[in-house]
């Protein structure tokens, strides 16, 4: 299962949903999506989710093992 | 999100338009619903008039997967309805209703797949297995039920070619196909059975042909 912390990133960096997804051109409703759990986004957006907080993809998600 | 809402409103409305006119004016305006739909889908999927990202995607992908299921449920209850309505087997469409999107969707998932060879196997058994199936619970193990097997076993031999050589099974299935379709499907005597049989016969072996072609030329 992935986890994430993008939220965290997002509010460190004083960044709305609506101003991250125009920052890595997606919709505010994927944001939401990716935040919530329900959706992994694909190796290409999470490279840019990376990017914009200047970190790197494993920071923002990591993976859970599942018991 | 939001354009895509309003496209979506915009066509959903006028496929209801075009069903209403056929309801109260001519069934011919039904063609007008049948297609728009199509269009729809295009437009969203690989259309640059509403830009969908990657979740967009996975939703209309996901939507897309629920409303075949649905829409099979629904056509298993318009085969029973017929069936009780009238007491008989019921007419080849009925049965056309329910494998179209089924095996659409089946053949659609294989192709895409990246291990072709595999993939073309999988078509090649299943629809060889279909066929044995039915020829055996039809007719039983009679001289006219081994007889009709022998259209499937036909299938299973193009896939037990294929792993000695691609290209001789890719070969063999078309060879396969052109002598289903000239000899046993454009014989048949309605033109409905007649797409149960292509759909059934002659797709799958066109379809397993090319994956093997695919393979041969490096798709695996």
């Amino acid at each position: 299962m992935v986890k994430n912390r993008l939220k965290v990133f997002r509010v460190m960096k004083d960044l709305t949903q609506e101003e991250l997804a125009e920052l890595v051109g997606v919709s505010r409703q994927t944001i939401i999506a990716i935040e919530k759990g329900k959706y992994n986004p694909s190796v290409y957006l999470a490279i840019k989710l990376a990017r914009v907080f200047d970190t790197t993809v494993e920071e923002i998600f990591t993976i859970e093992e599942e018991k | 999100m939001k354009k895509r809402k309003i496209v979506l409103s915009i066509f959903l409305s006028l496929v209801a338009v075009f069903i209403i006119l056929g309801l109260l004016l001519s069934p011919a305006y039904v063609i007008g619903a049948a297609i728009l739909l199509p269009i729809y889908a295009l437009i969203i999927e690989y259309g640059r008039i509403v830009e969908t990202d990657e979740w967009e995607k996975s939703v209309n992908h996901k939507a897309g997967f629920y409303s075949l299921i649905f829409t099979i449920f629904l056509q298993i209850g318009v085969f029973l309805k017929r069936f009780f309505e009238t007491g008989n087997n019921p007419e080849p469409v009925y049965y056309l209703l329910i494998i179209f999107p089924v095996v659409l969707y089946y053949l659609i998932v294989l192709f895409q797949g990246v291990f072709s060879v595999k993939n073309a196997r999988m078509i090649l058994y299943v629809f060889g297995g279909i066929w044995i199936l039915f020829a055996l619970l039809s007719e039983g193990f009679t001289i006219g039920g081994l007889m009709q097997s022998l259209f499937g076993i036909g299938f299973l031999i193009v896939a037990g070619v294929s792993y000695g050589s691609t290209i001789i099974s890719a070969f063999l299935s078309f060879l396969y196909a052109v002598f289903l379709i000239v000899f046993v499907i454009v014989n048949s005597k309605n033109p409905e059975n007649l797409l149960i049989l292509f759909l059934t016969m002659g797709l799958p072996l066109i379809i397993s042909g090319t994956l093997l072609l695919k393979t041969e030329k490096g798709g695996e």
